[in-house]
């Protein structure tokens, strides 16, 4: 069913339409928070937090807007913020064997090593090329859906993405231009 | 279309934004010459390629469960969300009246301070001679003459 069905169902007090939309977008939700925050323990928690959020707030969503862009950005702030509480951005418990210094052959990497290091990768980028870099790559939103998620305009979109694509490409693959 | 270029507008290439199909062929003839920057391109394919395959984190099965038990206030009826709304609207109007009421007594204090000090200006250092020169009935042009002008 269409959100905005979901949504009109729950404005007329059918909670059932809060449940349909929590259940088609948590996996979503778990992990964006989950690859921006790098922690398994805590994104449970803060997507619960994002949902309680909208169940709040559903009543400001302006129907002509998209409702999943609405809901990243629910998201991402909810997650900027517990990350500025915790004020650590970067997730601890990486193998330190695994470094990230751009001379390491993606091809000799099982599948574990590899997830390993992208996701020490992804940790260490700043977090607005971060959440740029997840909304495109793994979300696999269009331009501009990810400014409206981000509140910023295409142009900004554009260039972090740029920056964060070349962040990674040196750590990953090796800077050879 | 030099490389500097071509490698900035790579990754919109990349990801199918570019608009302007004349771009879009400058970039693909370029890519066909030049060697560096499609090795550029592979490399943003293999980062794109990993980032798909990067796990996910599913939801736990109780998910719905434990949000339900969080959500225990229901939702408001319509039209107490109506006078939410309009709290909203009047925390946000606040500091409108607070300006305006500032702006005003500023301007009053301003104003009248301006006033006594003109005043105190013009008439500290004036003799009732000088004073009387504001009178309608006085003799100015005496009054220039006695002085010498």
């Amino acid at each position: 069913m269409e959100d905005i069905r979901l949504i009109e169902m729950f404005d007329s007090g059918d909670e059932k339409g809060f449940e349909m939309l929590v259940k088609k977008y948590q996996n979503r939700v778990i992990n964006i928070v989950y690859s921006l925050s790098g922690n398994t323990n805590n994104a449970d928690d803060i997507a619960q937090e994002v949902f309680v959020k909208l169940y709040k707030n559903i009543r400001f969503f302006k129907k002509k807007a998209k409702f999943s862009t609405w809901l990243y950005r629910i998201t991402v702030n909810t997650t900027y913020n517990y990350l500025k509480k915790q004020k650590r951005y970067v997730p601890l418990h990486f193998n330190p064997d695994l470094d990230v210094s751009g001379k390491v052959f993606l091809n000799n990497l099982d599948h574990r090593e590899k997830q390993l290091l992208l996701k020490r990768a992804i940790g260490q980028l700043p977090l607005k090329y971060r959440s740029v870099i997840i909304l495109k790559e793994i979300e696999e939103l269009c331009y501009k859906d990810i400014a409206k998620s981000l509140g910023c305009r295409i142009g900004t979109v554009e260039s972090r993405l740029f920056r964060a694509r070349r962040m990674l490409k040196k750590m990953l693959v090796g800077d050879k231009k | 279309m030099n490389c500097r270029k071509v490698t900035k507008m790579l990754g919109k290439y990349l990801d199918k934004e570019l608009t302007d199909k004349r771009i879009t062929g400058l970039i693909e003839g370029h890519l066909k010459k030049c060697a560096a920057c499609k090795q550029e391109l592979n490399s943003l394919i293999l980062i794109k390629k990993l980032m798909l395959q990067k796990e996910g984190l599913p939801a736990r099965e109780d998910f719905w469960a434990r949000l339900k038990n969080r959500l225990k206030t229901k939702p408001a009826p319509l039209t107490v969300r109506w006078v939410s709304r309009s709290e909203n609207l009047a925390k946000r109007l606040i500091p409108v009246p607070i300006a305006i009421t500032i702006l005003i007594t500023v301007l009053l204090f301003g104003k009248t301070n301006d006033l006594n000090y003109i005043n105190n200006y013009i008439f500290e250092d004036l003799n009732y001679e000088e004073i009387g020169m504001l009178n309608e009935n006085y003799d100015f042009t005496s009054w220039l003459i006695n002085n010498g002008l």
